[in-house]
Order: structure tokens, then sequence, then C-alpha cells
């Protein structure tokens, strides 16, 4: 999901999670910014009944901190862990009569993709389109949405290399 | 295989060398250890010896049988045993429960947790003393932290 600024990049994520949640859907909001009590606080408000939701196991927040920096060193364990989390919330939602789709939506490889470390980014968004095509076989209905800077991929011509590692390319729409 | 007034742990990791430097962290600090680097077989060993085991320690990620699964197992077969899991994710245990509630773990040991770091915690966890506090962070450069209910 391609963002001009910062707005639309947080208000298209929230959207997602907001349509996930809506239509009875697992939402994960994975940020590098998640341990800030500050940033995630104005998030998680315009989140639907976000208490609700995260008592109720519809909504996990967390933090992708360690990701960000184990992903700089080409690192990518924490994914894998994360993988295994979600498709094991998967088999319990399944278990508990409740909707097998899950949102994702993470921003470690737009964190990077705004600090111009794209070779790291498109090591992580391969890893993220090789899982999405894993989930697919599998028929797991996973989706991740993975913000990215328009006007930074541009200017620096990554854009299309990491478009390249996406199975569907959108610019957010705020109004 | 538990001597006398030994505490002792079963500890399950698809990587030989971690499991190895687990176990003789932990016997260093006077635990029974018997490490396995296959759940399947540590599951059939933990069946015929639950009762010479008092806590757990797992990665997530191993072939043949999750972490999430062995802890399933283990806690039907001994619901009173202590477990913990390694995972790399930044989640506490209440975070966990939410989202998997039928996974019971006492406590969570975020990777790469220093060798001293991880006995600590497991030390922690599995004190049978009350404890007077809800959390308990480490403040250290590969914090790993435990979560106590």
């Amino acid at each position: 999901m391609l963002y001009n600024n910062d707005y639309e990049r947080n208000e298209v994520a929230i959207n997602y999670i907001n349509e996930g949640l809506k239509k009875g859907q697992l939402a994960v909001y994975a940020s590098v910014d998640a341990s800030d009590t500050s940033y995630i606080s104005k998030r998680l408000s315009k989140i639907t009944k976000y208490k609700e939701n995260m008592n109720k196991g519809n909504l996990l927040v967390f933090s992708l901190k360690a990701f960000y920096y184990r992903a700089l060193d080409g690192d990518l364990e924490p994914f894998k862990d994360f993988k295994a989390l979600l498709e094991e919330i998967v088999k319990e939602r399944i278990a508990a009569g409740k909707s097998h789709e899950v949102i994702v939506v993470a921003d470690c490889a737009d964190n990077l993709s705004r600090r111009k470390k794209f070779d790291e980014c498109i090591h992580v968004e391969r890893w993220w389109q090789n899982t999405h095509f894993e989930w697919l076989r599998n028929n797991q209905k996973i989706t991740v949405v993975c913000p990215h800077p328009n006007l930074i991929l541009t200017q620096n011509s990554y854009k299309r290399q990491i478009s390249n590692q996406h199975s569907l390319i959108l610019t957010a729409l705020t109004k | 295989m538990t001597e006398q007034n030994k505490k002792s742990i079963l500890v399950v990791d698809d990587e030989r060398d971690i499991a190895i430097i687990i176990k003789i962290a932990l016997q260093r600090s006077g635990w029974a250890v018997k490490e396995f680097t296959d759940p399947i077989l540590a599951l059939q060993h933990f069946e015929q010896h639950s009762t010479e085991y008092d806590s757990i320690l797992s990665d997530i990620r191993m072939p043949g049988m999750n972490g999430f699964d062995l802890v399933r197992k283990i806690k039907a077969i001994k619901p009173d045993v202590k477990i913990f899991l390694m995972t790399s994710l930044e989640i506490s245990r209440s975070e966990l429960k939410r989202v998997l509630p039928s996974v019971k773990i006492d406590g969570l040991i975020e990777k790469p947790a220093p060798m001293r770091m991880l006995v600590l915690l497991i030390e922690k966890g599995t004190a049978t003393k009350k404890r007077s506090y809800h959390s308990f962070e480490v403040d250290d450069d590969d914090a790993a932290w435990l979560d106590f209910a």
C-alpha cells in the first residue's frame, strides 16, 4: 500500500483493521512503534471497540521493534515465529467456530523503506511474499498489508523492485 | 533421573547446539536436565516420565510438532507442570492467552536471551514462594522477560 504522507498511512492502516474486525476476521496491528505509548494509543483510539476486541482475542497489537533491528542484520527469525503464531491462532479460531480469515497490517518494511534500507526491505518483502504463496497453497486466508512511502521509493528508484514483491499494489486514498 | 532436592526440566529445541548450551547452563545452576531435539520424542519421553519433571522449556518452531502443540499435550498429561516457551516475538503472556486460550504457559522467554538471564527467568518462574509483583522485566541489551500472573 503506497502512501503519500503519514496521515494517509495511519488512516488507511486503521481502515484495514476496522474492516477486518467488522467482517469477524482476526486483525493484527504490528508496528515498529507499538511500544511507543503515545503513538500506539492514538492509533488504538481509532480502532473500533479496541479494548473489547483485544479482550476477545479478535485484535492483536504487538511490537515489531526487534523485527526491524534484526532485519537490518538480515535475520528474519522473528518473522518466522510470527508466521507460526498466526497459523496457530487460525487453527484455534477455526476450532472455536470463528472466522479463519486474518488481516495483518505490518510496518517493518515500511520503516526500512523510510530509512532507505532498501536491500533489507526487499529481503523482508520477499520473505512475506513467499509466505503469502505458501498460505495460498494451504488455503489459509491471511492478508498482509505493508504500507510504503510512495515518494521515497520513487525518488530512489526502488518502487518497481519493492512492488515486484507484492501480489497487489494499492494507493492510499483517505477521502 | 531426578536427584533429591533438584528441580528437573525438560528442554526441547530442534537446534542441538542451543539445546546443549541451555542444558549446560541449567545444570550449572543445579537443575537436572534432559534435552530433546525432536518434540515427538520429547513428548513420548514425558508421557512415561511425567512425574520426574517440574518444568518444560520449549522452542516454538520445530519440525514434526510445534511448541504450541507440545504445550497442549504436555499440560493434558500433567496440568501443574511449569511451561516456558522461547520466542523471538515481543508478546506478553496475557496477549498470547487472549489469542491462543488453549495454550497454557507460565512464561515466555524472548530470544535471544543470555544464558544467565534464561536461567534466572526460569528460576523466578518456578519459585514456589508467592511473589508480590506481576511482571518482571530485565534491563538488558538482549532484553529477555518473563510475565508472571
